[in-house]
């Protein structure tokens, strides 16, 4: 027996976070707001005891926001939104998307990273979840950029008694690399089975540099995984995503702010 | 040690077609396959077209396409592997390559192919992504696409199926006699009436070890760039530049992931482990594919790889060995995924011939299983009910659900590495590569295979920790 349940809310965030959050709050003030998120908690990148998430979920469940947890959004096509949760997988219909899927790191192929695919060379999202394992995964890891939890990763490598060699930005010497490479960009992957070294260029120059682990934390593209909502043209989808400010409070206060100059001019329901 | 009437060594798609052929008969078969996983060289490295067209009548390599040919929906559907006949066009930008369209047709019709030359014009309603500056084409409706991973562990999971020992891992180290052969490799020593050299790039080394004659296999390597789907969606067919004497150039090809692959580019050289890519050719594949489709120059790349095609003087190769009477050589350069399902057939007459008695078992298993995809399901609401898994999303840009994972973790020739797991369900193929789901790959197969974190395999022969 199916049963397809039919909700007719006129607007779905998808994401959880700061950004989701934020702008949920301020759109349930004229309309029904429903949150869906694939992790089961709310809070995102920031993490459920974050103090300043607890106040966003108590303005959100004030505000009459309904939330679909441990719910992942795939597919968005004529106002319905697919959406997949253990044992159930549904239709929601909406008026309007709200994308606030956060950002994941530049791919090898977006960096131009050439050379061998060996094992080692990973996302950095994917290396401290691995690293929260609590066992010693690599002596010596390359970190490129120092976005998207690099500093938390790297206390990770070096808190199981690894070294951390840090290449990016001129300028940036973080405090939490044993060692600098400001201003080089990884350019060649050498390896075949697990990776060896990495080649790092600066202009003309060329060095190599030995490691067993090499984690992408550079230049952080905007996730987009909801198919018909991928382009940043999609149709009746607004994007929040790369917002600026580096917390909770902001992200969430500049996501309303664009959310409310959108909603500005969007039909009001009936 | 164990006694086969066959063993294979080789667990690329020609060995495992070969192997899954064998298993439907009386004969005992064991398939060997050095790496931890089957098609981890040229049969994962290619462009994933099932060929209809590849040159001159009157070849064995032809004739084995052409055998193969009618037979991928059928097949297809039976093994469960993603396959669409969606045509080809191969275009003429200048005067030269439409003059050598000419001959394309007049070869492929000599063949047997259906071919058609047509206008610029036509070409581009055939195919609406290609250059204006497409003078004429040659249409080859019965190309097509086709998941060659998905194919190659279809005809290893078949084998299992019908009895087939498919042992992983296992490197043949030496080979004594000739018939019985005693193979030996780390997981034991087999013994077999009959060998089958699908080896590829290592058949060479297969055949000295066996005592034939010397196969001169070299590598030879393409590069390729993968483009995300947002254009791979909008192509309806498969975009070859003009086959001319020295080359048969980059092309623009649809996948049945949805995404775009450009190339491969052809470079000999003389080590078989170097699969690297390097900027200078990736954006030289790019541009001459953009010559063909415009709009390839600046979609978003998802990545690039490279992979070595088992080259050799002798392109197709599949007969018994001249010193060798109980020795067959399968290899094939650059046509073995659209040549397999009658490369297989072949191979049992050539070994029929040669005394091995194989009668067709009646109650072999034809088919297996059929695993619905998420992504693809035109109602997928009600895959909950085949599986609740199915509402877990592993991997989002593919939408790989935690169902069809443990379906590619179970069962025979399970996957028993991330890249496996990637190679059997696309899970971590998609824009972000696996920045959200890698982990959680990385521990459902831990979890499989029954090992740490840092033990677990991210490729064939990586693991997460060095």
């Amino acid at each position: 027996v199916r049963e397809r349940e039919r909700v007719t809310d006129r607007v779905i965030v998808v994401g959880a976070g700061a950004a989701g959050l934020g702008a949920a709050i301020e759109l349930a003030r004229t309309r029904p707001v429903r949150v869906v998120d694939r992790i089961p908690v709310a809070g995102g990148v920031a993490g459920f005891e974050h103090p300043h998430v607890a106040s966003l979920l108590d303005a959100a469940s004030r505000a009459g926001v309904r939330f679909e947890l441990g719910a992942t959004a795939t597919r968005w096509h004529g106002g319905r939104l697919l959406v997949c949760a253990p044992g159930a997988i549904r239709w929601l219909t909406a008026d309007a998307l709200v994308f606030a899927g956060g950002e994941r790191p530049a791919t090898a192929a977006e960096l131009g990273l050439v050379g061998e695919r060996p094992a080692g060379v990973l996302p950095i999202t994917v290396a401290k979840h691995l690293l929260e394992t609590g066992v010693a995964l690599w002596r010596h890891a390359v970190i490129l950029g120092d976005r998207l939890g690099a500093n938390a990763t790297a206390a990770l490598v070096r808190h199981t008694g690894g070294r951390v060699t840090y290449v990016g930005d001129a300028g940036s010497c973080p405090d939490w690399a044993d060692r600098s490479r400001s201003g080089w960009r990884a350019a060649t992957v050498l390896g075949t089975d697990h990776v060896r070294a990495v080649e790092i260029v600066r202009g003309d120059e060329r060095e190599r540099i030995d490691c067993d682990a090499l984690l992408l934390a550079v230049d952080p593209r905007p996730v987009r995984n909801v198919e018909g909502a991928i382009a940043d043209d999609a149709e009746g989808v607004l994007f929040l995503q790369g917002l600026p400010g580096d917390d909770v409070s902001r992200v969430a206060d500049e996501a309303a702010r664009e959310a409310r100059t959108i909603a500005a001019g969007w039909a009001v329901a009936s | 040690v164990t006694a086969f009437d066959v063993v294979v060594i080789g667990g690329g798609v020609l060995g495992c077609a070969i192997a899954a052929r064998l298993a439907a008969t009386t004969a005992r078969v064991c398939l060997l396959e050095a790496s931890a996983d089957v098609g981890n060289q040229a049969s994962k490295g290619n462009a994933g077209v099932a060929v209809s067209y590849y040159g001159a009548p009157g070849t064995l390599e032809t004739d084995l396409i052409c055998a193969s040919n009618p037979r991928w929906e059928d097949l297809c559907a039976r093994l469960d592997v993603p396959y669409r006949r969606c045509g080809a066009v191969m275009i003429a930008l200048d005067d030269l390559e439409a003059a050598a369209l000419d001959a394309v047709v007049v070869e492929a019709r000599a063949c047997g192919i259906r071919a058609e030359l047509v206008d610029g014009a036509r070409a581009r309603r055939i195919e609406p992504m290609i250059t204006s500056a497409a003078i004429a084409a040659v249409h080859l409706p019965d190309e097509g696409i086709i998941d060659p991973m998905r194919l190659t562990v279809a005809f290893a999971r078949l084998a299992a199926a019908n009895g087939c020992d498919v042992r992983r891992s296992s490197p043949a180290t030496a080979i004594d006699g000739d018939g019985p052969f005693r193979i030996t490799t780390p997981n034991g020593v087999v013994t077999a009436c009959f060998l089958v050299n699908a080896a590829g790039v290592a058949a060479g080394r297969v055949s000295e070890l066996a005592g034939g004659e010397a196969l001169g296999m070299y590598p030879r390597k393409g590069q390729y760039l993968v483009l995300d789907r947002g254009l791979g969606t909008r192509m309806r067919s498969i975009v070859f530049s003009t086959h001319l004497a020295d080359t048969k150039g980059t092309n623009v090809i649809p996948t049945t992931h949805g995404t775009c692959l450009l190339g491969p580019t052809a470079t000999d050289h003389d080590d078989p482990a170097d699969r690297a890519t390097d900027g200078v050719t990736l954006a030289a594949v790019r541009a001459a594919a953009a010559r063909l489709v415009p709009a390839v120059a600046t979609a978003t790349a998802v990545k690039s790889f490279a992979a070595n095609r088992p080259a050799a003087s002798e392109r197709t190769r599949l007969r018994i060995d001249p010193d060798v009477p109980t020795l067959l050589h399968a290899t094939n350069r650059s046509t073995g995924v659209s040549a397999a399902p009658a490369t297989a057939d072949r191979a049992l007459a050539l070994l029929r011939d040669a005394g091995l008695v194989a009668a067709d078992r009646a109650g072999s298993v034809a088919a297996l299983p059929a695993v619905p995809s998420l992504r693809t399901s035109a109602e997928p609401e009600r895959l909950t009910a085949i599986d609740p898994a199915y509402g877990q999303v592993v991997c989002v840009c593919e939408q790989v659900s935690a169902a069809e994972i443990r379906a590619a973790l179970a069962g025979p020739v399970g996957a028993r590495s991330v890249d496996a797991l990637r190679r059997r369900t696309g899970a971590g193929y998609g824009r972000c590569q696996g920045a959200l789901c890698m982990a959680g790959l990385t521990f459902l197969t831990a979890m499989a295979a029954g090992t740490g974190p840092a033990e677990t395999r991210l490729t064939a022969c990586g693991s997460v920790s060095a």
